[in-house]
């Protein structure tokens, strides 16, 4: 039976901020990452009549966020990443010296996050969306639940070895 | 960095949380809003709203579509009983040997007249009997192998034989003779002794007693003509019967071609 269809001003006041941080991780910058919540939301109007026949409606949204998030990143450069998100992520009330040491840190965990094979990095990464379940993750992804908690394992692993050396 | 053996999987939570604790830029609600409100609306399409809408236009449309649909059923299932009408069994049980190379196509008539066959598609089609096993085709074909051989057929006659049947039912006989030696030396032997009877200067007249008359064979007068001569033997009369004539069946004597 079809449900209600939802309100799609609703929905950007719901889920915007999620998918913001979605595309956010993957491509490292605002504007770009604000483009793509604009394109999300503009391809939900597009087939807005699906919406009511949507069970998850998360992970759907998720999904084409992540999608376009990656068809953007494969038209950038990593150079075009914004140089200073490193600092904009720094904890704020640091004093400067600490506040350097730990953006250097960001940039060299990123670095090391993009030498990860693929399928770790994107399940890395989703799971920094603490509203994400595993299974919800593993929905966005296409693949089993264990098989999500098998990349995430793997991920930290090689990353923790990578950042050791 | 600290020599905290926790550092990596620390640095790895922080730059994770940094990810979760990223704001949105102010503002991006209200601009996601009017890039929405740009799009234009995806319109439904316009059979879509013409068969839906609760009008008695859309009532009639959707009658009509039903309509149509109905009478291209009734279309399609007169033209699928007519196709199914016309594959009728074919008269002639087509089988093909598979085991022969190249195929061979035994066909095994019903017995009804040979008539021309409308759909000669119909002949290759396989007809639905059981096929007949192998052992049975060899041994129909072995029956035929072994049964005596028919006469040849009539063959038609060759140049010569045509031109000979040409000049019997119309040559002269005279031309006709020459095919035979003999008779074509009689009618010479005939032909000389006419022409002896009619240019020999005729004897003086004799007296009925001194004269004897002497019949002419038939048989005679051509065999006993090239001996005598015209001045020593009594002139032969022709009898006068047609019967002495010794040309075939014309009707004509050899004189008068002369």
């Amino acid at each position: 039976m079809d449900r209600a269809e939802p309100d799609l001003t609703t929905l950007v006041r719901d889920y915007s901020g999620l998918l913001f941080r979605v595309a956010l991780s993957v491509l490292r910058n605002p504007a770009e990452a604000e483009d793509v919540v604009q394109d999300a939301f503009v391809r939900v109007l597009q087939r807005r009549s699906e919406l009511a026949v949507i069970v998850e409606l998360r992970p759907w949204l998720v999904r084409i966020a992540w999608n376009l998030a990656l068809d953007r990143r494969r038209k950038i450069r990593p150079d075009q990443m914004d140089e200073t998100f490193a600092s904009d992520l720094v904890s704020p009330g640091l004093p400067a010296d600490r506040a350097l040491a730990e953006a250097a840190q960001i940039k060299q965990v990123f670095r090391a996050i993009e030498r990860l094979p693929t399928k770790e990095r994107q399940a890395l990464l989703l799971s920094a969306m603490d509203e994400l379940t595993t299974a919800e993750i593993a929905t966005v992804l296409g693949r089993s639940e264990s098989s999500v908690r098998s990349l995430l394992f793997r991920a930290r692993t090689h990353l923790r070895q990578r950042l050791e050396r | 960095m600290d020599n905290n053996p926790n550092q990596p999987d620390a640095a790895i939570d922080k730059v994770l949380a940094a990810l979760h604790r990223a704001a949105p830029p102010e503002g991006m609600n209200s601009r996601i809003a009017a890039r929405i409100a740009a799009q234009p609306s995806p319109a439904a399409s316009h059979w879509h709203q013409r068969l839906t809408a609760p009008t008695p236009t859309a009532a009639w449309w959707r009658g009509a579509a039903t309509g149509a649909a109905f009478a291209l059923l009734a279309v399609a299932a007169v033209l699928l009983v007519q196709h199914t009408s016309r594959k009728s069994p074919p008269t002639a049980n087509v089988a093909v040997i598979a085991n022969a190379a190249p195929s061979i196509v035994a066909v095994k008539a019903t017995g009804t007249p040979a008539v021309p066959c409308a759909h000669p598609a119909l002949l290759r089609a396989v007809s639905p009997s059981p096929l007949p096993g192998p052992e049975v085709l060899r041994a129909e074909t072995g029956d035929e192998s072994a049964a005596p051989s028919r006469p040849a057929p009539v063959l038609p006659l060759t140049s010569q034989e045509r031109a000979l049947s040409r000049l019997v039912r119309t040559a002269d006989p005279s031309q006709l003779a020459a095919l035979s030696p003999d008779t074509e030396a009689r009618l010479e032997a005939y032909s000389a002794a006419e022409h002896a009877r009619l240019f020999t200067p005729t004897p003086p007249q004799l007296t009925p007693v001194d004269t004897p008359a002497t019949t002419v064979n038939q048989e005679t007068v051509p065999a006993a003509i090239p001996d005598s001569s015209p001045d020593t033997s009594p002139e032969p009369l022709p009898a006068a019967s047609p019967e002495s004539n010794p040309a075939p069946s014309s009707g004509s004597s050899p004189s008068a071609d002369e």
